[in-house]
Order: C-alpha cells, then structure tokens, then sequence
C-alpha cells in the first residue's frame, strides 16, 4: 500500500455521461446494450452477505479468496486494464484508481477502501436493515445498461445497486465503482440481509495503524535527509460523515446530487458526496434528518435521509483527502493522464522525435508513520504528436516484409488517446481484416460504417479508408463465479488516424538517440527537482481556488519537504580473492576489479569464436586483446577455434554452431555484423535450449574502435567468466545456512500474453554461486504453483552442494503489481511453507519474504548545506515515511538525475533476523550483480532474476536448458 | 442563455470559428457542478484549435442584461422561456433584444400542439414548464419582438412529425431573428447595463501557434530523414566507415506525411536548407547524415544487442520516464 492514492475515488460523484464507444460489439448477441446512459449496467452486490456465504464462494476460486477469512469482502478488478496512460477519459470524475502494477490487474483487491466503505454504509446509513431472518433483499438494476455501458470506463462512473428491502424497511444503498462487482447472477436469488457491524470492518482493512510500530534498524552512521513528502495537517476530526438515503429509491447518482443539492444552505458547498456518503467539515444534524426534495426532470418528491455515522476516520481520511486533493489539481488546470496530472500548457518540445514531454506531478495522500503525508514527485508524459496511423506507415516503409508482425508487436501493449472523446486504451490486437469502411452496430442497433459514424458523431473525416483497425479488449470481468460470468467477448475497434500514441514505444525506448533527447529533459537533478516541488505549492498557495479548498476543509499543507534522520549502512568490504578494498563514497570497484584477481576463474581452454569474413580481423584483434587482459585477473585463457560463418545468414550461423557445439566445448563467442533481433534470438536459443552452452553474442561495431578495445576486451572477459560459473568478488555474509532467493516477472505482451518469472537461488553461504529457474504463467494463471516447484528444484539443489538444506531462506520477491503484497504474503507464502515438508517432517526453514518495488514516488535527498543532493550510496530510512516493517534504501550511485531508493517492504518474517540484519543483508546483495562493479537498484537475485526473466521473454520463449541452470548464462 | 447542464457549450467548443463563447444560467450551483466541461481536453493541446477560445460560465438572468454580453454574433436560447414565469419572460425581449442586440438570436420552445403525440401526455411536458405555446402564439410573441427591437425572424422546426400528422408542426418550433441594422453602438448603454453577472468559471483553449508551412515541411522532412537513416544503418551489410550516410530526398516523398505538404525534391531541399539542421550534398538530391551522429558510442544502451556488452553504462540514473532501464 505504498505510495499512490486515489483511492478514494468512490467517494466521488460522477457526474458526467460516458461518450459512447464507437465500434464496441457484441459478439453475445442480443445483449441488453442499450437503455439510458447514467444507469448503469448490473450494478451487483455482496455487501451485506453472510459471511458463510461469502466464505463458500471463496473456497471455490481460491485465488479470489479474501485476506481475511472473516470478513465478507468484495471482489474487483479494473474492466479496463489501467496501462501508463491509463483510462483518461472521465472528466469531472474522480474515479476509482485501479493501481497500476506489475502484475496484471488485481485478482483481489487489497484495497479495502471499497468493500469497507459499501458496507459501512450498508450498516451505517439505515440501522434498520438488520432485519430479522427471512427477510430478503433484491439486487436490483441488474439489466439497465446504458449505451456503451458493458465497455464504460470503470472510472467513469459508480455504480448504484440497491439492496431493495422487501419489508418497507429503508433502503440501503451502497456505491460500488464499476471496477468492482465480480459477475453475480442478476436476477439474484433473494440473498438475505446482514449487515455486519461497522466495527468489523477494521479487520479488513490493511490499517498502517494497527501495526505502526515500525521495526528498525539501528546500525550505520546518521544522516540528515529530506523526503518528498509534505505532512498534512488539519483537523480530521472535524470532518462528518453522513449517510444518505433516498425515498423512494433513486438510482441515479446525478439526480441523488441534484436533490441533495437543494438544501446546499444547509449542507454547504465544501462536501464530497458519491451518492450515499456525504463529508462535509460540519455537523449538520445530531443523528438523523429528514428532509424533502423534488427532483427537477420531474418534479417528482423524495425524502432524503441524512444519518450522522460520525467523523471521518482513518481510512476515511486518507480516501478523502485523496479526492479534495485531486480536486486541487484540477483546480491548477493541470490535466489528467492515467492517474496523474501534467501540465500540457507548457509542453517541451521534442520535435525532432516528434515528441511532447509534458511535465506534471505525481501525487498521493496517505498515512505513514510519521502521520496523513503528501507525497509529491515530478514526472514527464511523453506525447507524440502524431497519429497511430503515422506510425504504422513509418512502420510500413521501414519493414515492408514483416510489416503486420513488427506492427503488432510494436502497437500491442501501447497505450493511445482518441482526439474525439480524449480517452485512452490499451491495444490488444490489429484486425487486419477490418478498415473503417466496416460497419458495426450502434446503440440504436443499426449498421452504421466507422467513417458515416466518426462523421455524423464527431464531425471528422477519415482520409484513410484502408487502415486497418486497432482492437481494445475491455478486461473480462473474468474468474471466480464462472457459473454466471457469460464470456462475452467484446471489443471496441478503433480508427489508427485517430490515435495518438502516448508512452514510449518499444522501438523508441530501445533508440538511444530518443532516449538521449529526453533524458535532456527528464533527468532532474535533486536541486532542480526540489525547485520544481517548491514551485508546485507556491503554485497551490496562489491559486485561489485551490487554496480555498484546502482552507474549506480545514487543512494545511506543509511547504517545506519533510526533514529526517537517514541512516548511511556502513561501506561493505569488496572481496578479490587475494585482497580486498572498501567499497568507495560511489558504492564502484571497477577500476579495482580489472586488476585483482577474481574469486574463481573458470580457464578458457576449449572454446570456438563465430565471425563472418569481414569481421574476421577485428575478431582475431579482440582475442588477442582478451589474451592480454584476462591474466591480470586471474583467468587463463587458450587459443580458441576460429570459425568463419559463410554469410551473415541466421541459418549460417545456426549451421556453423550445430557443427561446433561438442561435449568438451566450454563457451561459444559469436560476433554479429549488426544487431538484429531475430538472428540473436536464434542463436539464444540453441545455445540456451537445443544444445546448452554458454555463449557471448558480440555486435561487430564493438569492437571496431582499438582505442576501447581493451576496455571492452576485460568486461566481456569479467563477463564471461560469470557465464561459465566463475566467481568474480564477494562481501561478507556473516550469515551461515542461508539461502537467498530472487524473484522477477517479464510480461511479454506480444508474444502470447504470458508472463515468466526468473527465480534464482544461492547455492554456497557467500552468495557468489547462484541456481536458476524459470516459471512461465500463461495470461491469466498464477504463478504459485510454479513457483513452489522453483524453491523445491533449488532446495534439492542447494542439498545436492552444500550436503545440507538451508536453515533460513530469505526470499526477495520482485515484480509484484503496487497493491498486490497481500496476494503474495497471501498465497505465495504459504505456497513455499508447504513445500518445506517434502524434505522431511522436520524441516521447517527460518522463512522471509521481502517485497521488492523499483517503481515509487518516493525520493530521498541528501542534504548539503541549504540544497538538495542524491543521497551516497547505503542510506536507509525505515521511519516516519514508513508504514509497518519497511525500509527505504538508496543502494544505488547515479550521476545523472534524482535518484530513486528501492522499498523493501518485509511482508513475512520468521527468519529471526534483527531488522537491523536483514537491511545490512539487502545492502549486501545490492553488491552482487556480476554485470555491474558496484551497488545497484535491487538486491542482486532480484536482478539475475530480471535478465534471466527477460531472455527467456523476449528471446527464447522456452525454459532454458536445465544443464546450464548452476551459472549466470543468463548474463 | 440557460446553458443549463453545458452540453451545447461544450459542444460549441469544438468549433473552431468560435473565439468567444458565455454560458448563462441561473444556477450557480449547476454551473460550478458542470465547470469542467468547458476545459481544455487533453486531446485539445495534442490537436490545438485553429484560434484562440475563451470560454466563461456566468450566473444570471435572461431577463437582466450585462454589458458584457454586448453585441455577440449570436444568442441561443435553447428550451428556456417556456420555463420562465411570466414576469420574467417580459423582461426578455428588453433585455435580449432592445439592450444586447445580438446579430442573431436563436430561440426554440415546445410546439404544444405536437403533444397529442405522446401518449399518456396530459398538460404540459415537463413539470416545470410554465406555458407551451402552439406556433400561433410563438409567432405572435415573436413577430411582436421584431417589430419593437428591429429583428426579423425566421420559423422553423426541429423533430419532423410522423407522416400523416404534418398538420401538427413539429415537435419543437425554432425562431431564428436577425438584426436588421448593422454594428452599432449605444454609448448610454454602459451606464444603463451593469454586470449584473457574475463569473462562475473561465477557460481558454490552446490555439494553434502559426507555423510557418517550410517549417512544418521541414520539420516533417528530419523527422523521417532519421527513420531512413536508421533503417539504411540497420540493412547495412557492409559497414565501409564512411563517414556519413547519403540519403535521396526523393525518398521522402513516399511518406504521407511529407507528400502531404510538399509534390517535388526542390520544395524538400528548399525547406531543409531553410533550416538549417540538415546537411545537403551538392547535387542538392541527397541529404548527407554524419554516421556518428546516429551511431552511439561504445557505452550506449541501443549499440547492444541485448546490453552484454554494454553492462557497464551507467543508465541507474534515468527516471522520470517509465523505461526501466538495465543498470
């Protein structure tokens, strides 16, 4: 629960009507699509179940099942899938945030906001409901779907279902978002009604109060440090809560405003209301009002009921000081991408890529430690300013052979805004076979083409008739409840000439010359970063509107960045095998590490370099190069086969390789003229899968310049050295009979949507010697069992070594989706217990699984005089930002940019480490990556795990080679 | 006049000949609900409008005039005097049209005689309606309008009546007036009109800055120089360490985007030797791209065929963007 907020968001009101979707079908025929906008579409409900009820469901799709066994809990996930931009569309809204993660969207959410707050509205706002036993309630709404509506933007809109009491009790009535409802039977069968006491509801809740006591460290120098939060103050407990009931029932969130609306003397315009629950920073009744109001499309009379439920607490807070926050940034006029506000009045330029940068903040309330804080970082959107279409012709030329697979793989996964309704979606296939002549059906349930419905609907031409179309999959509301989830297979066709691309595409990202550009622009650094985070709240201070809010409810911002004392872990030892060094102020041994000798060298005695004619002397030239600088370092190396390739053919290479690859062969060095994708894909593969061996792929271009050839000529061999299983340095681990673990996950969106997770093991007590595995996880599978496989092959792995299983297994778990540490603590941990035992009654290993996150808005600055600069290497901060047993630590030296500190958040501990020890092991582990002589992001499993995770995704597509599995090949 | 819930206003934004554009509604707490619908989108700064557009939201009366309002293009006034009480429908045309004079003005209102269409349809259609008129009467208000302000008028209607009941009229009646004299401008006007509005919310629209049409060419023309000069650097079978790349301009003109603006080479050479940015051979045919321009150094992240050579940059640092990068 780190970080990002906007959670709050079903306190909100939706006010706006969706834009119709052009080109959504279908294919169930006969779908109710169509019915007012506004009503939305089977609002479905398990507030107020009996939790038995409940409980049988989850026993059903274990994966669904709920953090806490005792509490009923409601399901949801995003229907659209948020990606970097995500569902931009709702204006006025401010909607539920499905949390961008790692993973794909959340099977079960641990953002307690929801189903806490539907119940305690179901409980709160009419006491009455605890009707006796046999009373029944109906889920009703079920088929209104308004036009477009299976495919709205769940952000957009919240849904109303109404537990409609039979007995002329009031009604309740509960907002669920639209993200939310897993698939009930509508018509429901009468489910009766229970509303479980509020109090319950703090259980469900992952409340940072319950278990604020954080666990600390103690060890390293202090030193003072500034974060990017702004602590919030104001009086909370100021704050009401209200629930509102309506009679008769009103199922329209704008008419519940509407009526609300009139007795706005009363109420007052500073209110957050989403249609039951009302704040307002008053009392506005002792325990219960009745008022009347009449509907202005009708002129209809109700009764609205306004219930003191009593001051906005915890979860409250933090929900609502996330929507008056957002509604602060918009009042600055910035604009809303995904979940984030950038400033597109003052865009940079970037037109030689045709390229924005639009800047703007990252922002979220929540409660730490150290009590309710802002956090506050600057960010950049990248905005191309022109259309899918431009892409795909400039694709066209470049690549006219393989035009359609390259289009896919570049345009599946991306993200594009269509200028008529300034929405976002994520595209999940090309339909070739279509073009906007094609017609479809619109709400009306007439045949209407794609270019007369752009026409008549927005007033734009389509130039191109040809183009095919880009297809978005709204996300199933898919698992759990099979027996009512219809697999409606819908998708929304969009017109390429009216898409902007936003975010990086693949080709760009990996085009240096783009990256160098924007890096102009996008590397802060700390003082500049600092300046534009004071310019943010002088901006807040000076808008008046914004300012107002802030005053209306009673809150004060701090202007100044919070100060706190850091801790600087101590410098770690470097061990070469005859010397050792302390790790510098810049956390860097390179120089050091082409000089010594490395731990173990693996001799180069047998081993064959491919090259093609032309190549042949800079080949000849770099091994000879590696001759000289491969002593120095401890490693022999032997004159190796020189094989010409006869053309610069995959096949040739392929060929040559086959011929070569024989049982004493070591390693394998190919020089490729050019680097291209599929060629290196071809030779992973048979070097990984078909016939294992390790190999050292070489772009040509490398090693042309002679005046960087002895630079490039002892990386590789420190490199190789790692592939072939040697040892290149070590720390000290003071820990014995520990088995450190890593884990990451690649999402491979082109290539059949599957997921692989690397997982890597160590295998000797200095963690120099690493086991690893992959796990593949096709869409929509988990990766538990596989992963319980993993930890089993390497157990059995670390015995086969060390002649004994480890006594404590530190698991560092990577790649896991903000907001989805529940699932992991949930079912992962109890996974890897439970495989413990297959090694013996008695072997229960000390266990603890620490949740890695690259991806947060935190910053650390270290302090230098009045400024603000990147913090050294080894500061750790495990209080006041802080939520339970966490830390954040800046392993990492950068020279460019702000750097960003790495959260490690302890979600399962039973290793019987001091927190002290664990955040010393972590520092440690950030020395071990062998690609790099110094400390990186991530604990080094984590990140042999990442490269390991990636080649498989990106290259090989197959498990490699199990023989190769005790070494770095991955490297 | 009665922009109620904003939708024609936001409508209206998208044309791009609107410069000035007011809503005017009783309902303040309506408008501030609805403010957003007059912002800029975001798509509104990736394809800015062609002029410049202010947008305001204004709380006050049909029946009061604000100065500011003075001599618009045009009123509408769309469904709204049909929900007036009769005081203040008086006051309409003295303030409309004797102290605003807008050029046109635009005013529909139920066609009641079209109600016996709907069934189950007794008195009026909405509750809050205060009269509906048949086109007589709606007429005769207006051609009384006309000839007390110097307007003409023009009637038609919206909602086509199904076929056999043409005798109805149409479900909505439309009165489009004119005015009959020219600009002119009334010096006691400021004193007599005040702003009795008050300013709910304001936006302006990001407008098209002009760009100069070689600029555009030439801009468009280095954006796919690149595109051509990293294709022909990726086919390369022969790295012959040259020291740059010639590449035709006439290759440009198979791009749309380039053929778009621009038929022939010599307009391409002229606007790329405008710029300045790009080198020119001397036959004026080919553009001449340094190779190490393109080419990165040993250390960069795109020299790599998978980063094993290059493990050693130093790239930790890059944040903001959403690539992760390798170490």
């Amino acid at each position: 629960m780190s970080g990002r907020g906007g959670r709050g968001a079903a306190l909100l009101k939706a006010l706006e009507q969706p834009v119709r979707r052009p080109g959504q079908q279908s294919v169930q025929s006969g779908d109710p699509v169509s019915g007012p906008p506004g009503l939305t579409s089977a609002p479905v409900s398990t507030v107020g179940v009996p939790q038995q009820h409940m409980a049988a469901d989850v026993d059903r799709c274990p994966p669904l099942a709920t953090p806490s066994s005792e509490q009923p809990q409601l399901i949801h996930r995003p229907l659209v899938s948020p990606a970097l931009v995500g569902r931009g569309g709702a204006r006025g809204v401010l909607p539920v945030e499905p949390r961008v993660g790692d993973e794909p969207p959340l099977l079960m959410s641990h953002r307690p906001s929801l189903p806490e707050r539907a119940q305690t509205e179901t409980s709160s706002s009419v006491p009455s409901v605890q009707q006796g036993p046999g009373s029944q309630t109906i889920i009703r709404g079920a088929p209104a779907v308004g036009r477009g509506s299976m495919l709205r933007d769940p952000t957009s809109h919240v849904r109303l279902p109404q537990l409609h009491s039979s007995g002329g009790a009031p009604v309740v009535q509960t907002a669920t978002p639209t993200v939310s409802p897993p698939p009930a039977p509508s018509p429901t069968p009468p489910l009766p009604t229970q509303s479980p006491p509020v109090k319950d509801m703090r259980g469900l809740s992952l409340d940072v109060e319950s278990n604020m006591a954080s666990q600390r460290g103690s060890s390293g120098q202090p030193i003072p440090v500034s974060a990017n939060y702004l602590p919030l103050k104001g009086n909370i407990d100021g704050v009401y809560k209200y629930a509102i009931g309506f009679n008769p029932p009103v199922e329209d969130i704008r008419s519940r405003s509407q009526l609300l609306n009139e007795h706005k003397e009363l109420i007052g315009l500073t209110r957050v209301f989403d249609g039951t629950t009302l704040y307002v920073p008053k009392r506005i009744c002792e325990q219960r009002l009745d008022l009347m109001s009449t509907r202005q499309t009708d002129g209809a009379s109700f009764k609205v009921t306004i219930s003191l439920v009593g001051t906005a607490q915890n979860k409250d807070a933090v929900q609502l000081m996330n929507v008056i926050f957002k509604r602060i940034l918009r009042s600055l006029k910035l604009q809303r991408i995904g979940r984030d506000y950038y400033d597109a009045n003052s865009p940079l330029e970037v037109p030689q890529h045709k390229m924005q940068l639009w800047p703007g903040y990252v922002t979220a309330i929540n409660r730490y430690e150290g009590g309710l804080m802002l956090v506050l970082d600057v960010s950049h959107r990248v905005m191309k300013t022109d259309t899918a279409l431009d892409f795909l012709y400039e694709l066209y030329h470049s690549n006219q052979d393989k035009f359609r697979e390259e289009a896919f793989k570049q345009l599946v996964g991306s993200v594009v805004l269509t200028r008529y309704n300034n929405r976002t979606y994520e595209i999940d296939d090309i339909a070739w076979d279509k073009n906007p002549r094609c017609a479809f059906q619109d709400h009306a349930g007439n045949q209407i083409t794609f270019v007369d419905y752009y026409k008549r609907a927005y007033d734009l031409d389509i130039t191109d008739l040809e183009q095919p179309l880009l297809i978005h999959r709204p996300k199933k509301k898919q698992r759990g409840k099979e027996e009512t989830s219809k697999e409606v297979d819908e998708m929304v066709c969009l017109v390429p000439e009216l898409c902007s691309m936003t975010g990086l595409t693949e080709a760009a990202r990996s085009d240096f010359k783009v990256m160098k550009d924007l890096a102009v622009h996008t590397r802060v650094p700390p003082e500049k970063r600092a300046e534009s985070f004071r310019k943010f709240i002088q901006r807040l201070n000076t808008t008046k509107e914004a300012s107002e809010l802030l005053q209306s409810w009673g809150l004060i911002l701090d202007s100044r960045m919070l100060d706190l004392q850091g801790r600087r872990l101590p410098p770690e030892k470097i061990l070469f095998k005859n010397s050792s060094i302390v790790a510098n102020m810049e956390a860097d041994w390179s120089r050091e590490c082409l000089k010594e000798h490395v731990i173990s060298a693996v001799s180069l005695l047998d081993w064959a370099v491919l090259f093609v004619r032309k190549d042949q002397g800079k080949a000849a030239d770099f091994v000879n190069m590696l001759s000289k600088v491969c002593p120095p370092i401890g490693m022999e190396v032997q004159e190796p086969k020189m094989v010409e390739v006869i053309n610069d053919r995959t096949e040739s290479y392929l060929r040559a390789l086959r011929e070569l690859i024989a049982p004493r062969l070591q390693m394998v060095m190919i020089v490729f003229p050019t680097s291209r994708d599929d060629r290196y894909s071809a030779v992973k593969k048979l070097c990984c899968i078909e016939s294992p061996i390790p190999s050292q792929v070489i772009i040509a271009r490398t090693i042309t310049q002679q005046q960087k050839l002895r630079s490039v000529a002892q990386k590789v061999a420190l490199q190789m050295n790692a592939k072939l299983g040697g040892e290149l340095w070590a720390v000290e681990i003071p820990l014995k009979s520990c088995m450190v673990v890593g884990i990451d996950v690649y999402h491979d969106k082109s290539y059949g949507n599957k997921s692989i997770a690397g997982f890597v093991a160590s295998t000797n007590p200095s963690f120099t010697r690493w086991y690893s595995r992959t796990a593949m996880q096709e869409q929509s599978q988990e990766l538990i069992h596989e992963l319980k496989l993993c930890m089993q092959a390497a157990l059995k792995k670390y015995n086969e070594v060390n002649q004994s299983l480890p006594e404590r297994i530190i698991v560092f778990r990577d790649g896991v989706g903000e907001g989805r540490e529940g699932y992991v603590s949930e079912f992962e941990v109890p996974q890897f217990n439970s495989c413990f035992s297959i090694f013996g009654e008695n072997y229960s290993p000390k266990l603890a699984v620490v949740v890695v996150q690259k991806r947060i808005t935190t910053r650390i600055f270290g302090r230098s005089g009045n400024g603000y600069e990147n913090p050294p290497p080894g500061v750790l901060v495990d209080h006041t930002i802080s939520k339970s047993y966490d830390f954040y630590l800046v392993s990492q030296h950068v020279r460019q940019g702000t750097v960003s500190p790495t959260y490690y958040r302890v979600i399962y501990d039973k290793s019987g480490l001091k927190p002290d020890h664990l955040q010393r092991l972590t520092y440690k582990l950030t020395h071990m990556y062998y690609n790099w002589p110094g400390t990186i992001r991530t604990p080094a499993p984590c990140n042999y795990a990442h490269k390991l995770a990636f080649l498989v995704g990106k290259s090989l597509h197959r498990d490699p080679a199990h023989e190769l599995s005790d070494r770095l090949f991955f490297l | 006049m009665g922009c109620a819930e904003c939708k024609l206003i936001q409508r209206l934004c998208k044309e791009g000949c609107i410069e000035e554009l007011v809503g005017v509604d009783v309902d303040e707490g309506l408008l501030k609900e609805r403010q957003h619908l007059i912002e800029p989108l975001t798509t509104d700064y990736l394809y800015p409008r062609p002029n410049p557009l202010n947008v305001k939201l204004m709380r006050g009366s049909i029946a009061q005039p604000d100065i500011r309002l003075y001599d618009f293009d045009l009123f509408t006034c769309i469904e709204v005097i049909e929900h007036l009480e009769g005081a203040i429908l008086e006051r309409v045309p003295s303030a409309v049209f004797g102290a605003l004079r807008p050029q046109v003005v635009l005013i529909t209102t139920p066609n009641v005689e079209f109600n016996v269409l709907f069934p189950g349809c007794a008195g009026y259609r909405h509750y809050d309606h205060k009269f509906e008129w048949t086109r007589r009467e709606f007429q005769e208000w207006c051609t009384g309008v006309c000839v007390r302000y110097q307007y003409s008028v023009e009637f038609s209607g919206i909602g086509t009546p199904p076929a056999g009941s043409e005798c109805l009229g149409h479900c909505s009646q439309v009165a489009k007036f004119t005015r009959c004299s020219s600009t002119e401008s009334d010096p006691t006007l400021s004193r007599t009109v005040g702003n009795s509005y008050t300013l709910v919310v304001e936006a302006n629209h990001p407008f098209r800055h002009a760009v100069a049409p070689t600029e555009k060419l030439s801009n468009e023309a280095q954006y796919y120089l690149r595109v051509l000069t990293k294709l022909k650097l990726k086919d390369e079978r022969d790295d012959d360490g040259s020291a740059a790349v010639l590449i035709p301009l006439v290759e440009l003109l198979t791009y749309r985007k380039v053929s778009e603006m621009c038929s022939s080479v010599a307009e391409l050479r002229e606007a790329l030797s405008h710029s300045g940015n790009v080198q020119l051979d001397p036959s004026g045919e080919y553009a001449v791209i340094p190779r190490q321009a393109e080419l990165s150094d040993n250390d960069s992240p795109s020299d790599a065929c998978d980063g094993e050579e290059n493990f050693w940059v130093q790239s930790a640092g890059m944040d903001c963007l959403e690539p992760e990068p390798d170490w």
